[in-house]
Order: structure tokens, then sequence, then C-alpha cells
């Protein structure tokens, strides 16, 4: 465990998550019947995964009730409690939660089979409010079973990766069947398979697959495809520039010449640097780019024989603002590592490959310090501030709270 | 023999086959196979004792602490270092089974198996590693290991801790002296005989005599049996508990060390015998209480060690035997040499008794009167036999602590004749099976199959082979990369063959091209890519509009980059001159090989078309050469594509100076030329073709000339 984290807890979540995303909530609040600094917060998270018991895709709201002492820095107790749970048609390939306005919160989710699904409810946000001032304002369901349908069927298969942008009220949803969606978030009722408003890039012929997509600024996104490398469009000139493929697929030049087992999994754009991209690929590697691709990405490698593929990776906002050419970057691993990879030892070095040295443990490296270390696939997580939330392999979640290194 | 399963019913045509084969894990599929003429199948699963929410639960904590201990078995050579990590590891197990079984779970029906496992699991733990290692008293483990799993090791009728919340209830609820509830001077003594001296003490205080108001106390004298009650609470109070194996590490005074505990404890029985021998209090107190005097005189003498009293009170063997063990016998009988003897007379003893009534079917009890002397024993056969009933998980971690013993470790390590592998192997196998067939476990499963050298890795194969991977590429990565792990190349390209056809069938050509790419299957690769080759086959073959790009070759690009070279030298090629550059991607042949030509063709086309000075154009028309030369000098390209290749490659091969095609290029170019042309039948439906044929050796033969001027520039006759 890094130094900064002061509370590291596991839940046992009875379902087999692979996304989870924070959802917006109060700030904490004075606990009622306990000692006089200690506070109360709930930590609202949603997962998607499968559920055994049921045999059923499932999309879960849960609460973490944390009490604390802020000023010790001192996590007393995180009881965990699944406050709904719905069932999803298809595996939930991907989970996107975002806030706007006034506690507006919404909740896209996207399926194995090609479907999109949505809620939306709003959130109390005077600190110390409680669970019961969740408003659910309205959702794509079948309130007799329990099931969330589908608002938009307008992918073939998996849809790689949902992402809302607030500014524009679009949804972006990319499928591995070579389509890209720009959705918008209206909610009309009865317009649930209207597709006029929908702007597609469309690949007939198969020969793009994506693997995950984000918006970069209001009128650009990424995207990480079959094609390889990073995909950067912008939708005002619906133009896409690629990045140099000399780079290879993953932008790790260790990777390059060894063939289609790299590839990259996720991506993640940096919310105040419109510039830069995180990917994670196989092998446990993770690379920043430049999306002005005006240079080689800058790339970590785990350096292992059989590291664990980078399932997901997000800028960690939570730092101080440094020399450094890139953020930092947490990722989490199929061998069940949730590190974050730091590039302020090496600001003045050139934006080349850095192999670490292949018989160091990564853990000891002075780039890439691990957060949490599981037994099996750490699946998903979310970074909110100096909170994370984890959920791995083995059916559990993972909260850690660290030391804010910002505030 | 075992008991047959129900798994439920299979709605299957009486007109059709029935096809039955094994799935993974614990799971038949059946294919309800259609005839002919209906052509419907229908398909069926039927899976059974599926892991409960508890059972995963357990299996997730203990796969780590599993897989640690075994790697360090591996560098362990020190047994001292290895019996602490056998120690390490049973104790972190207790941990992780009492955590599970202390999670609320209402509906959950593993939770049974898995406190039955705890239960199992902790006496293993002080017979076969505790009790040998540090040579104490047993006594107070088994006191505390009774009173953690009593409703497991009772029956409804002799549960204690049943029986005293009924005592509280109903005194409760009839608002009348607790002394006088039915049951009540009984439940007592069978705590004090069990040792939960806390409990007794408790049940104790609640007598009415012990709350008399004080105006009472103040007028009158004690009474008898309040002073009696007093005296055998003080008593109990301060009754000698010798410190428990499993808390050697706990600095707690109120246990005492194996020493000291023989003479605290003869000394704390003479002071019972004392009471007992107090006529004055007895008598004062028959005639004021008779039922109290009665209770404690049997209570003071169980606790003064009175064999027979105590084997009236005891409600099962075991109680029988930690009475003995508190009171009725000498310290030592509690050692583990000694235990052996007492636990199979205390069997023997009841089961005269109970000879009549055979205890209930489905309870622990009967599985504990089979292990607790084999346990004890450390005779790891029986011990084997007796945990038939236990779960799959425990048989698979039993071997671990067993193994401890060196008797254990030659029983577990013997080889089976018919079957190959050891025991150990063999249950490790069993447990694996049990978690093969579902998404949540699969990857547990995995990881045990790994510690079985024998049989694992064909079982590992049975197990990435059959999961469902419908589509999903994560659920593939993570199969290839156990292939990796263990070292299974054949089954990683079997993998990556069903994810390809996956993505073939759905019409995604790039996907499927990367899995068939990943699993070297150039052959279904070349396949896919056909649609492809046929586009570009019709672009050519028009020869009204000139060279035009491809812009789905670009989207390929990334993947026909990642091409590896074939290892070694293809003997099949024809020999390029050694001048003749060639980029060293492009040597594979079939369809992917030609797009991965005629990708780079198409961008130096491109570059000669946007060429802006001499030198770019120069550049471009070298790169066009240079993949002309390969595509068919070297026999890439399919044979119908030469002719049209070079009809549009012309207008680069005249347009520079000096020529980037030389006069051995051309005289190759004009062979291939003549091998395309050779069976071109000459009739009126080639007239087209013929004409290209010609247009095309004529730019040939234009070039061979001008690279011949160009090599050898003729000498200009001297000016006369």
């Amino acid at each position: 465990m890094a130094d900064d984290s002061f509370h590291v807890s596991r839940h046992f979540l009875d379902r087999q998550a692979q996304k989870v995303s924070f959802i917006p909530f109060a700030e904490a609040g004075p606990a009622e019947d306990a000692a006089p600094g200690t506070m109360l917060a709930h930590r609202l998270f949603v997962t998607g995964g499968w559920r055994q018991e049921l045999k059923q895709h499932i999309v879960s709201i849960a609460d973490l009730e944390l009490k604390t002492v802020p000023a010790q820095e001192l996590v007393l107790s995180a009881d965990k409690q699944v406050l709904t749970d719905f069932s999803h048609q298809g595996r939930v390939t991907a989970i996107q939660v975002k806030q706007w306005g006034d506690g507006n919160v919404m909740v896209v989710i996207g399926s194995a089979n090609g479907g999109i699904s949505r809620m939306r409810f709003k959130v109390p946000l005077a600190p110390g409010s409680a669970l019961a001032e969740i408003q659910m304002v309205d959702m794509d369901s079948d309130t007799h079973e329990g099931c969330l349908t589908v608002w938009q069927q307008c992918h073939t298969d998996n849809v790689a990766a949902v992402d809302i942008n607030t500014d524009k009220q679009q949804v972006l949803t990319a499928g591995i069947d070579g389509q890209l969606h720009l959705l918008p978030m209206q909610w009309e009722q009865g317009s649930e398979t209207s597709t006029s408003h929908q702007t597609c890039y469309s690949d007939e012929g198969g020969y793009v697959s994506y693997y995950d997509a984000q918006w970069a600024s209001i009128d650009t996104f990424v995207t990480a495809s079959t094609t390889g490398g990073l995909q950067v469009w912008d939708i005002r000139k619906k133009s896409c520039r690629q990045s140099d493929l000399k780079w290879g697929m993953t932008g790790v030049s260790a990777d390059i010449g060894k063939g289609t087992a790299r590839q990259i999994h996720s991506i993640a754009t940096h919310p105040s640097q419109p510039d830069k991209c995180a990917s994670g690929g196989s092998n446990g590697t993770v690379a920043v780019w430049d999306m002005r691709f005006t240079s080689a990405p800058v790339a970590a490698s785990t350096g292992k024989q059989n590291a664990g593929d980078v399932w997901q990776v997000q800028f960690d906002a939570d730092y101080e603002q440094g020399p450094a050419q890139a953020p930092p970057v947490m990722f989490c691993t199929d061998d069940g590592l949730l590190c974050r990879a730091n590039w302020a030892a090496r600001a003045h070095a050139p934006l080349t490959y850095m192999q670490l040295n292949a018989q160091q443990r990564l853990s000891s490296t002075p780039e890439v310090s691990t957060l949490l270390s599981e037994a099996s696939s750490i699946n998903g997580f979310d970074v909110d501030g100096s909170e994370i939330v984890a959920v791995v392999e083995q059916e559990c979640m993972c909260y850690i709270k660290r030391r804010s290194q910002t505030f | 023999m075992a008991d047959s399963l129900d798994l439920g019913a299979f709605p299957a045509s009486a007109s059709n086959k029935l096809d039955i084969q094994w799935g993974v894990g614990r799971e038949i599929l059946l294919v309800d196979v259609g005839s002919a003429e209906t052509e419907e199948s229908a398909l069926g699963c039927a899976q059974w004792d599926e892991p409960s929410s508890s059972q995963r639960q357990v299996a997730y904590d203990t796969m780590k602490l599993y897989r640690a201990l075994h790697t360090q078995a591996l560098q362990d050579h020190d047994k001292a270092a290895r019996l602490q990590s056998i120690l390490e590891y049973s104790q972190e197990i207790t941990s992780v089974l009492q955590a599970a079984c202390s999670r609320p779970s209402a509906q959950d029906e593993g939770l049974q198996t898995v406190k039955e496992d705890c239960c199992a699991w902790e006496l293993l733990q002080l017979f076969y590693i505790l009790a040998p290692r540090l040579e104490g008293f047993v006594t107070q483990d088994l006191v505390l290991w009774m009173k953690t799993h009593n409703a497991l090791l009772s029956t409804r009728e002799t549960c204690l801790q049943e029986a005293l919340y009924e005592v509280c209830a109903e005194a409760e609820e009839q608002e009348a002296a607790p002394q006088t509830v039915s049951g009540y001077w009984q439940v007592f003594q069978r705590l004090v005989l069990v040792g939960w001296v806390d409990d007794a003490r408790d049940l104790l205080f609640s007598h009415s005599e012990l709350h008399a108001p004080e105006e009472q106390l103040s007028r009158f004298d004690k009474s008898a049996s309040s002073e009696l009650l007093e005296q055998v609470d003080a008593l109990l109070r301060c009754m000698p508990q010798v410190q428990p194996m499993h808390g050697q590490a706990m600095d707690d005074l109120s246990f005492l060390n194996p020493d000291d505990y023989t003479p605290a404890r003869e000394q704390w029985q003479l002071e019972c015998v004392k009471l007992l021998e107090n006529p004055r209090l007895w008598d004062e107190c028959r005639q004021t209480a008779p039922d109290t005097a009665e209770a404690l005189r049997v209570t003071l003498s169980v606790m003064s060690g009175d064999r027979e009293d105590i084997s009236n009170i005891a409600a099962s063997w075991l109680e029988l035997l930690l009475g003995m063990l508190l009171y009725g016998l000498p310290t030592k009988a509690a050692t583990r040499h000694a235990i052996p003897l007492i636990i199979t007379q205390c069997l023997s003893t009841r089961a005269e008794a109970e000879a009549e009534v055979p205890p209930p079917a489905g309870l622990s009890l009967p599985i504990i009167e089979e292990l607790l002397p084999a346990v004890s024993e450390t005779d790891t056969a029986r011990v084997l036999s007796a945990v038939s009933q236990l779960s799959l998980w425990f048989k698979a971690h039993m071997p671990d602590i067993l193994i401890a013993t060196p008797q254990g470790k030659s029983v577990l390590s013997s080889s089976l004749e018919h079957e190959g592998g050891d025991v150990s192997e063999k249950l490790t196998l069993a447990y694996a099976h049990s978690l093969m067939g579902y998404p949540t476990t699969w990857h547990v499963a995995a990881a045990y199959l790994a510690w079985c050298p024998c049989h694992g890795a064909e079982a590992m194969q049975q197990l990435l082979w059959q999961l469902p991977m419908k589509g999903d590429s994560r659920l593939a990565n993570q199969l290839l990369q156990q292939c990796q792990l263990y070292g299974l190349p054949q089954l990683a390209v079997a993998l990556c063959r069903q994810m390809g056809v996956h993505h073939w069938q759905s019409g995604r050509t790039a996907a499927a091209l990367t899995w068939f790419i990943r699993g070297h299957d150039e052959s279904r690769a070349s396949q896919a890519a056909a649609p492809l080759t046929h586009q570009i086959e019709a672009m050519l073959a028009d020869t009204t509009t000139g060279f035009q790009a491809m812009p789905a070759l670009a989207n390929l690009e990334g993947l026909l980059n990642s091409l590896a070279s074939p290892s070694g030298a293809d003997e099949n090629a024809v020999p390029l001159p050694q001048q003749a550059k060639v980029p060293s991607s492009v040597q594979r042949r079939g369809a992917l090989g030609f797009l991965q030509g005629f990708l780079k063709l198409q961008q130096a086309m491109q570059d000669v078309q946007s060429a802006q000075d001499q030198s770019q154009l120069q550049k471009g028309a070298s790169a066009v050469r240079d993949m002309v030369m390969v595509l068919i000098g070297r026999k890439i390209a399919p044979q119908r594509t030469w002719l049209p290749l070079l009809f549009h490659t012309i207008p680069v091969m005249e347009s520079t100076h000096p020529p980037v095609f030389s006069h051995t290029d051309t005289q190759r170019l004009l062979s291939r030329l003549q091998e395309a042309t050779v069976w071109l039948p000459n009739n009126s439906q080639n007239e087209q073709q013929h004409q290209l044929v010609a247009i095309v050796r004529l730019a040939l033969v234009r070039s061979v000339a001008q690279a011949h001027l160009t090599a050898f520039p003729p000498a200009l006759p001297a000016q006369a």
C-alpha cells in the first residue's frame, strides 16, 4: 500500500462487478450519537456486473457509510449496503456517471448486446443529507420486473464505451461494431427508439472496431481501436486525426513488433488538459499521449514477463502541479494491482519510452506505486479527489482514502 | 452407493436424439438434436451443487493464502520454517472461515457447510499443529471450540446455548423466580460441566436469593442458601483455567500456564470438597430451599470431580468429555498423548447409553464422532475417511494441515496406482472441478489447478477451452494470459481462432484479423481479408480511371504493420537482386502479404501524385518500384493482378529520369508478364486484355531501353 493511503477497507459485494463509478452526493455532516468532530458521509457508487445467485447481469447502486474524523485523517468505520439492484440485458460493458446543474445526475450504461440504458436522479447537495433525499427522476426500466430496458439499440455488439458531454448534452457511444454515435441526452418520453437525432460515424466494412472512446473537449473526442494508437475526432469538421503508427499499437515502444497481442483496452482524457490522454493496454503498459501528436507518448511498463492487462486508466487529479510533462495516472490490472504512475521523477527526461528494469518489482520503482494488491483482477475503479473505489473479480469492492496532496 | 440427484426436467421430443455431454465442472449439457425435417435443436444445461455466496467468499479469501503457502513451500527447506508457515496459514484460514460464518446471510444455504468446515478446521489445527508444537493441555481449547460451534455439535434437544436462551426467555415471560423455571438447574449444571463459567455465573446471579431486598438483609442474617450460592459463585469465579493453545501469544492473566494449572486445580477442588462437607450450611439450606441445596450439591460434586455426577449431567459424549477433562480426570489426561483414550472411553460410555436412540442424521455430531478420535490420534487415514461428508473446500485444504505430521505427509503423498497423482492432488482437483463452471469462480479453479502436477494441465485445458467466451474480448485476454502462464500455446491458438471466427461471422474484418493474426492463423486471416482483396482487384481491373486509393485499407495499416516477419527465409521465394531494397515487414504471402504490399504501394503512388518537385517524385517512384518488385517480382500479389498492376505503374515508370526500374528489374517484370499472359486465350473476348498486354510490354521494353541507356550511355562519335 502506498504511504499516502490511510484507510483501505474491503467489502464483499456478492456480485462480480466489471465497472464502477462514484455517484456525486452531499458532503459529510456531523454524525449523531458520536464524539465531537466525527463526521458521517455517504459515498454512493454504481456497479455493473454479474450476480451468480440470480444468474443475471445486474446494475447496482450501493452506499458506503463512512464515519470519519477529518481532523485526524481517521476513518472510524465504512459500512457498505446495496440500495437497489436492476437486472440488465447483456453484460455491462461501460458505465458513465455525470452530474450537472443542481444535483442532476445521469448514469448511462452500455451493454454487450449493443444497447444503451440510462437513469437519472437528483441527489441532495447540502452537507449531511440523508439517503432518503435522493429522488429518482426517470429511468428506462420495466418497473414490474426491476429490469433496465434499452434506451437506444444503436450498436450491433459490444458497446465499448459511453461518455456524457454535459456541455453539448450529448452521449458518445463507441462499439466494437465500428460505429460511433452521438446521442442527444434529452429525456423525451416516447422517443426511446428514435434515432433521428443521432449522429453516427460508421464503418460499414467492418475495418474498424473500437475499444474505448472519451470526450476530450466540448467538440473533440478520442478513440482507441483496431487501427492502433489513438484517433482524435473533431465533430465540427467531422475529421479524424490518427496518431503516428510508428509508435506502435499501444504507444509503448516495447510493444512494437509484438503483433496484435498488444492492444489498448482503456483510455482517459485529462479533465483540464484537453491535449493529454492516458491509455492502458496489454501486459501492464500505460502511456500518456500528447494529442497534438507532436511527440511520442511517454510510457511506463510493468516490465514483468506476464504482467496483467490494464483494464482501466484515469488521471489522478489529486496531485501537486509540478514540472512533470505528464500528470500522474492511476491504473488497474488483471493481476490485481491498482497503481499510480508518477512521471514527476522523469520531468527532465526526453519524451521517450522509459523502460523499467525487468528485474525490479513494480512497487519498488520510483515512478509506479501500488495502492492496492489483490489476488485476482481489479476490474475497474473510480477516483474522486482523495477517495478511490475499486471492484475486484472476487465479488468485492475496496475503498481507499488517501491523504490529499492538493488540499 | 451415493444417492441420486434430481437435476430437473429437460423437455425433449420423442422423435429426436438426445445428446448428453459433460460440461465444464459440475455441468451436464443436453442437446435435443432435431431431425433433418425440422432442423430444430434445443440446448439444455443442468448444474448442481453451485457454491453459495458464503462458500464463494471463503474460496476467494483462501485462494491467496493457499497460493502463498504452496509458493513458500517451494522455497522453505527448513522444517521449522515450514511448520511456522503452516501454522500461520491455518490461523489465517480460521479467521477467513470465522468471518464468513459471522456474515449475516439469512438465505445462504451454504453457510451451514462453511460452519461445519470451520468447526472441523479448528479441530485439525489443534491436534495436528498446535498440540504437537506446544505440548500443553487441550482442555481450554476444546471448551472454546465447543462453545463456538455448539449449535453444530448438538441436536436441538441437547444444544446448550438453545437451552440457556429458553430458560432465560421463560423466566422473563413468567415473571417468576428464575430458579423455579423448569430446566434452570440442569442448564446451570451443564454450563459448569462444559466450562462455560461466565454463562454459569450469569445464570446463577439471576437466582432470586441473590436479589433479596436490602431491608430484608438488614433484619435477618443471610440465609444459608444465599451463602451457599455466593460461595459456589466465588469458587466458579476463581476456577483455574489453563491457557488455550491457540492463544499462546495472548498475555491474558486469567489463564494459567500448564505447570501452574495442575496444582491450582487440585487446590481448587479441595476447596470444593471442603464446601461440600459443611453440614450446617447444607442442612439449613435443605430446610429453606431444598431444590437449590440439591442442585448446588450436585454442581459442587461435579466440580470436585465426581465421575458419576459428571456422567449423569452430561447431555452428550462431548459434554461428558469436557466434564471429565475439566474435573473428573487428572490434568495430564488432556495432553495430546492421553486424550485419544479418554475420547474413546467417553464415546463408548455414551454409545451404550444411547444405543437405542441414534443421533439424527445431517448434523455434524456424527461426523465429529468419527473425526475427533481420528484427529486426536493424528491418524490421517481415518481422518480422510471421517471427512468424507464435509465440503470439497475442506478436503482440498485439509492436506495442508495434515502434512504437518510425518504420518500425514506419507499418506497424502502416496501415489494413486490407477488414477495417477496423489491423494492431495485428487482432492484439489475435485475442489477445482466444483468451481470451474461459473463466471465468478473459474479463475479460482485455475489457481488451484496450477498446483496439480499430474492432471492439472489437462484439466486447465478443459477449463479454458470450455468456458463460454461469447465474443467477450476481456475474458479471452484473461484466458490467453492463463495459457501463457501455464504454457498452453496450442490452446491459445484455438482460443484466438474462436474469437476470430466470432467477429468474422459478424462481419467485423478488423477484429477478426486481429485475433487470427494473434493466433498465427494465416489461412483464416487471408480468408477474412479476401473481400478487401477482391475490391482491390476490381479497382485495378478498371483501367479507365487510373489508380484509385482504397480508404478502408488505411484502417488496417496498424494491423498489417504488426504482422511479424516469418522466421527464417522463405526458401521458395525468388531471390531478389542484391541492390533491391525490400521493406522487411513485407515478406508474407497470401492475402495479408498482398494487402501489406499493396498498402505500401498505395502510399507510394499517393506520394508520387502529390510530389511537388523532382526530388519528391524520384523518392516516391523509387518506393513504387520497390513495392512492384515485391508484389510481382516475388509473386506476393496474385498472378491475375500482375498485368493491371504493371499497367497502373506505367506512368511512374515513364515519368522519372533516371529511371527507377533497372535493366534487371524490367527483365524480371517482362518475364512475369510472360508468365501471367501465357494462358490468356486468344479470342475476341480477351481483346482488351491483349491490348493491355501490348501496352505493358511496350512500356517495359521502353523501360529496358531507357535503363540500358542510363546504365551504358552511348559514347557520342567524335566530331568529324
